[in-house]
């Protein structure tokens, strides 16, 4: 099979800084991390300088991701010689005990880097992480609360457990997730819109109403995000359309959908598709 | 979301002689393949308008790039409950068939390519009828 060079005719400075890109962005595209990864490994390594040990360290997740345990194994050899008592390197450890699914090993092992650091947050988010991929979503969402109690400023954590609590469908509890988000982050407009989202799911009138003004708010901070505008359609149509509102909100409502629409329409237009919608 | 991707799905199906006929799902977990309420809401919808709908769930733990055997579970509607038909190489029109393509199609990684309505909403550009890949499929019939 060609190299990955050979294929997109790209030098090995180029692999590098794709994979860097890939690790600013936290993408998960962990296929074709293994095949830049891998090569660039073993055939540029020398040349690497320092960053080999951050490049060994995407590449095995990668890796693990891909059920490769042979380069996950090797990329981990690597960065125990290395850096033989590091933390950051068990919790590596850990994970790779965690692909194999010998859980009990992988506990034991993140429970002995909290007995030398009891603020090893990375080994707690583990830990939970094995609740999850074991379908134990009560306990895991049990321990994320007991986790968040100490580290209350912990955003990825906060969003982990929205997302726990709208998969066992407890969505006044994910909203309340997301409203500590919105608080520290109010200018992010994906936070408000899957609040949005969330709030148009629990329905009734007035969940209706937040919503829509949260789809708003959403558009106002990014007016591409698509999500909000069709939230927006969607949400002040089902209030206009309710038996129980006043004729001012339905005619507001009716307004607010009517301009929903036409940016939906404008925002396919603009686009060179060959869908065509009528809303 | 979910409501906004049946309804245009939907559309789009009526002006093109289409209809929704059913659900598919793969969750999350491998040694998880049962249907879950999201997936009973989304098929109920769906039997609202078509009474023969069915839910196909994904046997993630079963999922080869050979795929040598069908793997999925496959519920249909009776009496308000889903109900789990057994499913042999007869339950497909052509297995043999779907069986080469699939697997040629995943040897490809024609999945890095795949656009779902999610891929949509973050870019109208990305395609959901997923033309691209339609065509390989026609290609390796």
């Amino acid at each position: 099979m060609a190299s990955v060079s050979e294929l997109y005719d790209v030098g090995w400075e180029e692999m590098r800084d794709k994979l860097r890109k890939w690790r600013e962005d936290n993408s998960r595209n962990s296929e074709q991390i293994v095949d830049v990864g891998e090569e660039l490994i073993s055939d540029h390594s020398s040349k690497l300088g320092d960053d080999i040990w951050i490049i060994y360290e995407q590449v095995m997740i990668a890796a693990l991701d891909c059920s490769r345990d042979d380069l996950a194994l090797t990329c981990l050899q690597e960065l125990r010689k290395q850096f033989p008592d590091s933390h950051r390197v068990k919790r590596l450890t850990g994970m790779r005990l965690e692909a194999l699914e010998r859980y009990d090993d992988a506990n034991k092992h993140y429970d002995a880097i909290l007995q030398e650091d009891p603020t090893n947050t990375a080994a707690r988010k583990r830990k939970i992480s094995i609740l999850k991929a074991q379908g134990k979503s009560t306990e895991a969402i049990r321990e994320l609360n007991e986790y968040l109690e100490q580290f209350v400023g912990d955003q990825e954590a906060w969003h982990e457990l929205s997302e726990l609590y709208i998969n066992e469908h407890d969505y006044g509890k994910a909203a309340f997730c997301l409203e500590e988000l919105m608080m520290t982050n109010p200018h992010n407009h994906l936070y408000c819109e899957q609040y949005a989202e969330v709030k148009y799911t629990q329905g009734g009138l007035e969940n209706l109403e937040l919503s829509r003004k949260y789809f708003a708010q959403a558009l106002r901070l990014n007016n591409r995000n698509m999500r909000a505008l069709f939230g927006l359609y969607m949400s002040a149509s089902h209030i206009a359309a309710s038996p129980k509102v006043s004729a001012k909100m339905k005619k507001d409502n009716m307004k607010y959908a009517t301009w929903a629409a036409a940016q939906i329409n404008r925002a396919y237009k603009n686009r060179p598709i060959n869908l065509t919608i009528n809303v | 979301m979910l409501e906004v991707a049946l309804t245009l799905i939907d559309t789009w199906c009526k002006e093109n002689n289409y209809i929704i006929s059913g659900y598919y799902q793969a969750n999350e977990r491998s040694k998880d393949s049962r249907v879950n309420q999201v997936a009973e809401k989304v098929a109920s919808r769906i039997s609202d308008n078509f009474s023969e709908a069915a839910i196909v769930m994904v046997d993630n733990s079963r999922l080869t790039v050979s795929c040598f055997e069908p793997i999925v579970n496959i519920y249909d509607h009776h009496e308000n409950k889903w109900k789990h038909r057994d499913v042999t190489v007869d339950s497909f029109e052509d297995w043999n068939e779907a069986q080469k393509i699939t697997s040629a199609l995943l040897e490809s990684r024609c999945y890095e390519n795949l656009i779902d309505f999610d891929n949509h909403l973050d870019d109208l550009r990305n395609d959901w009828t997923n033309p691209v890949i339609n065509k390989s499929v026609l290609d390796l019939c």
